[in-house]
């Protein structure tokens, strides 16, 4: 279903002007599986064109493949009407177009000024004329309303949302006149992101064009002049932004037809207990602002939210791993320190990495020792047991039915889904009063998927309970008692899943707050 | 309600069906698991292949070579060098590299000398200096880079200056005689049975060190800090303590080695370290102990140490200058480890494009995980089987 229709005009005289990039029928495969089938996106000049989708749409496919990242299997490219193909990255660079992704390649030890002329330093005959380069950078600089920032600052004293705008300053001084930007708020904060938004209103008045990618309904009206909806590789919608409201967006991005509405009633806790867990107030710079939450005892309780909401800086605070987190948090009625692993693994805390192989895994150890991994957080009795351990893992192994060529073979050699399994078996085995996991199915497949589920819904009983981060929503909302979604850093919302759609999940997440009063 | 109520029963059937496979997985065995044992003696195809080619090359140029004499001294002479690269495998495996063994190696000896001057009975003069070496090691270099987690060239690169300093000042640049201590000496010329001190002393750290990094808890958590210390964090092991425990050993092993040295040469001298570091961290990458850590182990180091001399003395054997056994050294090293990163970036590549891929958005995940539904209850677990998920309410 496409609703395209012509409405309100954003900067005078731009809807009538040809793009500036047009992408035409995009596809894309990989194996078997299309990434993109026949998507049409186009960027015209003092325009910006918000593409939203969920995790998986295939936004990230359809930048690469803008950027000359990747190479489309099918379609067109044009820039300014004339067609283009890209071998690799620099072939776009050369044609005008910069992506600013969300972690802004600089070089962190050079200077602003250095960074936007990098490459292309101002030379007199002799040496660099580091006058010249200093006026460029300034120059660049104040097309974007920056008038302030000290060009002769290394890069890595500079905040997040200083460093955007060196980048987009960059791409400026090149003469670069498309900009796609790949979720650029997501490591800024509400007001830095304000500038931001203040900063591209005032590029379309220079005729750049802007693709704008984000998750954050929120952001949509208050940023960009038209929206392209895509879901499962395909165009969904394109619309002017106004035409529709975020919760008609929300619905196409799930997928359910305009109109219809969406589940809802409420629905009452499974086997509510005692309270476990009680958070209040947990800050965790820079993303995770203020948390507060409560899960009782046998509840599996998930925790949505998008990049950079501080949903995962959540998890990784309560299981000791983060970085100066401050705040409340008691289990099982006890004060629980929040700057030690070994202090929250003793005190019955279990948590699973959001990435296995950065995280989780060492990938070089056998599957037999990296599930004995934490029984090396004490060094008595000196000695390890192979047979023992052999035992254990063989017998955690099948239990978890993780799938692998022996239990001496090295980690590395277990598909994705059974390597998940496998630092899951290690978590469970030390019977966690806790568990705390941080996106448990990316990256597997769906009988892993729901091997996975089925395991912490069965273990999350009694006195234990589970806490689940992932940033696929309708997992939650199908695995899960509560869900308590964060929006920038705080948290907006605490809902049965029962009473929630994933749509009303991708509204709060994305900050256009619902109609619906908070709480149970 | 009504509507997620649908829609979680219409994925339970959907589950249901899946359910049903066969279990697969189920028929892991508890023996030793023979593809895993094969994968890693292949590890030592490569420097054991080129210690044959060197023996049998040399013996073929000249008898001698192999005669049983030659290979005492060969394993002499390269004592001090196994017992230095012994410790240098700790702190190779946990991800570092201890630049001043050699000047340890030194200060020991010289901490021997004053020691036996004061009027410490031999035995527990050694029993110190060697105690002092691995306590510097830990509580210096260990501290500085396991907990304040600076930079382990940096740190052993200062203390290797600052130690072999320290000994110039307090011998002056000369050699101390240690040949009236008979004990001490006795390392050097005794014999039990039939086999030199010397020897004992780097069967013995061998021995040792290859138990504590094989079957010992702080030996596998080396091996866990050094192949991914982030993992090892969030799994609860001290990766500080550890780090600490890895330069600690370094250091004991070299001061092992200063007394060997002492003894050999009846003296302690302020030289006898001075490229042993290096020496020894090439023996280590020779035995398939990757730099990067979390790989390897002692016995690919003795084979390195073995290579090493080999070459070394056979070089001497044929008659050609010991200049060039460094040359040979050399590229010997760069070329075995080279094709040893051939072999492993298969492996690695393999490993990363499945859990990248995987990870990202918008593309097919991998097909290989094993059926659904093959959780079984086991004795040894504490959780309870896994059922469908309790009815709501």
């Amino acid at each position: 279903m496409t609703v395209t229709v012509n409405g309100r005009d954003p900067v005078p005289g731009s809807a009538s002007l040809p793009a500036l990039l047009a992408l035409e029928s995009i596809e894309k495969w990989y194996g078997g599986t299309p990434a993109l089938s026949g998507v049409s996106f186009d960027c015209r000049p003092g325009e910006i064109h918000a593409l939203i989708g969920e995790n998986g749409s295939g936004k990230s496919t359809l930048l690469k493949v803008a950027s000359g990242e990747i190479r489309p299997d099918g379609g067109s490219i044009s820039i300014d009407g004339r067609h283009v193909r890209f071998r690799q990255p620099t072939d776009a660079l050369r044609s005008g177009i910069a992506l600013i992704p969300q972690e802004v390649p600089l070089v962190h030890s050079l200077t602003v000024a250095e960074n936007i002329s990098l490459g292309s330093l101002p030379s007199r005959s002799f040496g660099i004329d580091w006058k010249g380069c200093r006026r460029q950078a300034k120059a660049a600089l104040a097309l974007l309303g920056e008038h302030e920032l000290d060009v002769t600052r290394d890069v890595n004293m500079l905040t997040a949302d200083k460093r955007q705008l060196v980048a987009i300053a960059r791409a400026l001084a090149r003469g670069q006149r498309i900009l796609l930007l790949d979720e650029p708020t997501s490591s800024l904060s509400l007001s830095q992101a304000n500038r931001l938004f203040a900063v591209l209103r005032q590029l379309r008045h220079q005729g750049i064009a802007m693709a704008y990618v984000t998750q954050r309904l929120a952001e949509l009206e208050q940023v960009a002049d038209r929206v392209t909806v895509i879901r499962d590789g395909r165009v969904v919608a394109a619309m002017d932004v106004g035409q529709a409201d975020a919760g008609q967006i929300a619905e196409l991005m799930v997928g359910r037809p305009l109109g219809q509405s969406s589940g809802s009633g409420t629905a009452t806790r499974a086997g509510a207990g005692t309270a476990l867990l009680e958070v209040e107030d947990l800050q965790m710079l820079p993303s995770l602002r203020s948390a507060s939450l409560t899960v009782h005892a046998g509840e599996v309780v998930g925790v949505a939210g998008l990049e950079g909401s501080g949903a995962s800086e959540l998890l990784a605070a309560l299981a000791g791993v983060g970085s100066e987190p401050h705040g409340t948090v008691r289990l099982g009625g006890e004060p629980l320190p929040l700057n030690s692993v070994r202090a929250a693994m003793s005190r019955g805390v279990g948590f699973l990495p959001r990435d296995r192989r950065l995280e989780a895994l060492v990938p070089a150890l056998s599957v037999a020792e990296n599930m004995h991994l934490s029984e090396l957080s004490s060094l008595w009795p000196p000695f390890v047991g192979l047979r023992r351990r052999r035992r254990q893992a063989a017998a955690l192994a099948r239990r978890f039915s993780v799938r692998m060529p022996g239990i001496e073979a090295p980690a590395a050699a277990l598909s994705g889904g059974n390597q998940q399994k496998l630092v899951m078996a290690r978590v469970l085995a030390r019977n966690p009063r806790l568990l705390l996991l941080s996106e448990p199915t990316r990256g597997v497949d769906v009988g892993a998927k729901i091997d996975i589920f089925r395991a912490v819904r069965a273990y999350a009983q009694g006195e234990r309970a589970a806490v689940v981060y992932s940033s696929e929503f309708k997992d939650l909302i199908e695995w899960c008692d509560r869900i308590v979604v964060l929006y920038r850093g705080h948290t907006v919302g605490d809902y049965p899943a029962g009473s929630l759609a994933e749509e009303d999940v991708i509204r709060l997440a994305g900050g256009a707050i619902a109609t619906r009063p908070e709480g149970a | 309600m009504m509507a997620s109520v649908e829609r979680r029963t219409r994925q339970r059937t959907g589950s249901g069906a899946v359910n049903e496979l066969p279990q697969v997985g189920a028929d892991l065995t508890l023996q030793r698991d023979p593809v895993g044992w094969l994968k890693r003696g292949r590890r030592y195809v490569g420097p054991g292949g080129a210690l044959v080619g060197i023996v049998v090359v040399f013996s073929s140029l000249h008898p001698f070579f192999i005669h049983g004499q030659n290979i005492t001294n060969i394993l002499t002479s390269n004592s001090d060098l196994m017992l230095v690269a012994a410790g240098m495998t700790f702190a190779m495996i946990g991800g570092g590299f201890d630049l001043s063994v050699g000047s340890v190696m030194e200060a020991t000896g010289v901490l021997l000398a004053g020691l036996l001057a004061v009027g410490v009975p031999q035995l527990l003069a050694i029993i110190i200096a060697v105690l002092c070496a691995g306590l510097f090691g830990a509580l210096v270099n260990g501290f500085l880079i396991g907990y304040a987690r600076l930079n382990f060239l940096v740190v052993t690169l200062g203390t290797m200056t600052a130690v072999q300093g320290l000994v110039y000042v307090v011998t002056n640049g000369n050699t101390l005689s240690l040949s009236k201590w008979h004990m001490v000496a006795a390392i050097g010329t005794a014999k039990a049975l039939g086999i030199g001190i010397p020897i004992w002393f780097m069967i013995g750290a061998v021995v040792i060190a290859g138990v504590c990094l094989r079957f010992t808890r702080v030996g596998r958590a080396i091996y866990a800090v050094g192949g991914n210390r982030e993992a090892a964090r969030i799994a609860g092991i001290r990766v500080g303590l550890i780090t600490m425990l890895t330069y600690g050993a370094a250091g004991l092993f070299a001061g092992m080695a200063g007394i060997v040295d002492a003894g050999r040469l009846a003296a302690a001298s302020p030289t006898v370290g001075a490229t042993i570091n290096l020496i020894a961290g090439a023996a280590v990458l020779l035995g398939g102990t990757s730099f990067s850590g979390g790989e390897g182990g002692i016995f690919g180091t003795i084979l390195g140490v073995l290579l090493i001399g080999a070459l070394e003395n056979g070089l001497g054997v044929i008659g050609v200058s010991d200049f060039w056994s460094n040359v040979v050294t050399g590229i010997v090293l760069i070329v075995a480890v080279g094709l040893d990163q051939f072999q492993k970036a298969r492996t690695r590549r393999r490993f990363t494009r499945e859990s990248t891929e995987a990870g990202k958005a918008g593309e097919p995940v991998e097909q290989l995980a094993a059926p659904v539904g093959a959780y079984e209850p086991a004795a040894a677990i504490a959780t309870p089987p896994l059922g469908p998920r309790p009815a709501d309410g």
